[in-house]
């Protein structure tokens, strides 16, 4: 008897119904595989067939100038050293700043340590693109102020230095900006970590630096893993910020890069270049979530946990 | 006596941890000030003033919040926003469930979950920029006649009908991540609640609403949330990436109704006013939603 009331437990309605909910899941999953296809299948088209109106079949030869034409022609290559800089830069600084700040915040139980958790944790609820636009003029300021210090002491009057339209700049912003909610979550994984291990090591004259790297970090290395992952997607796909802040062309990261693409292929209808220049922008994040798909999405249920 | 003195330095930190904490943890929280609560204080400072962002500023006091108020490009701007957050809410809430409790549900082999839960989170980590462009040139090449057999609109699909579209593109973004979020919610509900429910002759959907979905609402909660407060820059992104300079063709949101301020007509002060208001909406929609369903959850 209860070996039927076990197999009764998760039945799902009528077989008509199990079929019914089962076309649902898997047309939902065909419009977001169908839409990437045929971005693939365009990228390797001739733009001549793609005009004449061939734009379901997969190509046939593919063809593969497309690429090379982006990559070379539209300066791809180009905007993927920039994309590829700027999120390699602010994942470091991310991770540097957000183990420590959260270790400082979740062991170090001073009075006014708590105070600037409450600091960190106010801020997380200012919705952050909301301040983009004042962002950008106050750095704006800063750089006019800086570009006149450098001119009064290197005696050059025409040298010029744009803070906003900097590599390093967005990345720094990037980062900072990025920190409140991930410093949240992973306080509360540090607070896990008991206290006499770190008292045990410390009487046993274990510096600071080596009991934060060698006893906290590993404890709380996957959700660290997953929130520099999620940073370096993040910043790999950011628009707005780089948009605002990126005016000379030798900066443009792909996602501002694209725009001047399309501006660039799209009105000949050279749409060929113009899907190659999206894969190419869109296979390194792809490559990324293959490889970690795991930690990524156990790290999504992990973050909600907290809240 | 012993124990107080232990106590004490206990809440004293020693040398090294003052090091510590001066080379690690003061440089991101100057740098935090300054890229964040310095900008926030300036901007409801320069809302004060007529300014351009360039040259002179003047005191007009409360001009510029009066004229946003009655700008009629701000209100329809709130409208659009408030109804793309309504439909988004409504089908990424429904849809994620529903995928949830089928996947759940219904027994599939674990291959298979992986295999749909790979495919539905691959919206949540490509580029906006991407997603944005590819739907475009879905609606724009008349791909979209062509597969729904209609005809398209004298302005084209997106200049026709911006809203569902980009409605549509948001939440088809969005419905991935939340369904594993509610995944590993429903894998966490006791088995035996299920049980003695079926044992009571409960049908499939009474206990969808009797066990399943009170159990989920911390969860639903979050997602709502988490929809509010990304809504602002995300209706902004696909507005700038779908309609382009959207003045022209009359749709407007109100993340892009500061931007456009700032950088396209040179009215910081009146910019930062639409920040400061942008920011107070954000704030009530996410406590009167947080308040909501808190007292949903202790009934």
């Amino acid at each position: 008897m209860k070996q039927r009331n076990n197999k009764i437990r998760f039945s799902a309605g009528s077989t008509a119904m199990r079929w019914l909910l089962r076309i649902i899941l898997y047309g939902w999953a065909v419009t977001i595989i169908f839409p990437l296809f045929w971005t693939l299948a365009t990228s390797l088209k001739s733009s001549k067939v793609f005009m004449q109106g061939d734009v379901w079949n997969w190509p046939d030869p593919m063809y593969l100038t497309n690429f090379f034409r982006a990559w070379q022609e539209a300066n791809m290559g180009a905007y993927t050293f920039n994309t590829l800089f700027v999120t390699v830069l602010t994942v470091v600084l991310f991770a540097i700043m957000l183990t420590t700040t959260s270790y400082i915040l979740a062991k170090y139980d001073f009075k006014f340590v708590k105070f600037f958790e409450k600091y960190y944790f106010v801020s997380m609820m200012i919705p952050g693109m909301l301040l983009l636009v004042p962002l950008f003029f106050q750095l704006r300021d800063v750089g006019d102020w800086l570009q006149s210090v450098i001119r009064f002491v290197t005696g050059n009057p025409n040298y010029t230095f744009v803070l906003t339209d900097n590599l390093i700049t967005l990345s720094v912003v990037y980062a900072v900006t990025a920190l409140p909610t991930p410093i949240f979550l992973l306080t509360g994984f540090m607070r896990g970590i008991d206290k006499s291990f770190l008292e045990a090591a410390r009487i046993d004259g274990a510096s600071e630096m080596y009991i934060f790297t060698r006893i906290v970090l590993p404890f709380v290395k996957p959700i660290v893993l997953f929130q520099c992952l999620t940073q370096f997607m993040g910043t790999w796909n950011e628009y707005m910020t780089a948009l605002t802040f990126l005016e000379n062309e030798k900066n443009y990261t792909l996602s501002v890069g694209i725009q001047k693409l399309i501006a660039q292929f799209g009105y000949q209808s050279d749409y060929g270049a113009v899907f190659a220049g999206l894969i190419i922008s869109l296979l390194p994040i792809l490559l990324l979530y293959v490889v970690f798909q795991k930690t990524i999405q156990n790290g999504t249920d992990m973050s909600e946990g907290i809240k | 006596m012993n124990k107080k003195k232990t106590q004490l330095r206990k809440h004293r930190p020693t040398a090294e941890q003052w090091r510590f904490m001066l080379i690690f943890g003061l440089p991101p929280l100057l740098l935090f000030t300054f890229f964040t609560v310095v900008p926030m204080i300036q901007a409801a400072y320069t809302s004060l003033f007529d300014y351009s962002g360039y040259g002179d500023m003047t005191w007009v006091g409360l001009d510029n919040y009066r004229t946003i108020l009655t700008d009629s490009v701000f209100h329809q701007a709130v409208i659009n926003d408030v109804l793309i957050l309504i439909f988004k809410t409504i089908i990424v809430l429904v849809l994620s469930v529903l995928f949830a409790v089928s996947i759940t549900r219904l027994r599939f082999k674990k291959a298979e979950t992986n295999f749909l839960r790979f495919i539905y989170y691959l919206p949540n980590i490509l580029s906006v920029v991407v997603i944005a462009k590819v739907w475009k040139y879905f609606f724009d090449l008349e791909l979209f006649s062509v597969v729904s057999g209609l005809e398209t609109p004298e302005n084209g699909w997106v200049g026709t009908y911006p809203l569902p579209i980009i409605t549509f593109v948001a939440s088809w973004c969005g419905v991935g991540a939340f369904m594993i979020i509610l995944i590993a919610a429903i894998n966490n509900i006791p088995k035996e609640r299920y049980e003695a429910a079926e044992l009571d002759g409960a049908g499939q959907f009474r206990q969808l609403f009797n066990i399943t979905l009170p159990a989920v609402l911390p969860q639903i909660r979050y997602i709502a949330i988490t929809i509010i407060t990304s809504l602002v820059p995300s209706n902004m992104n696909f507005v700038k990436l779908f309609i382009g300079e959207a003045e022209s063709s009359g749709f407007m949101v109100m993340g892009l109704y500061e931007y456009n301020n700032a950088f396209t007509y040179y009215k910081l002060g009146y910019a930062n006013a639409a920040a400061v208001l942008l920011m107070f909406i954000v704030l009530i929609l996410s406590y009167t939603l947080n308040y909501g369903i808190t007292r949903k959850e202790r009934q």
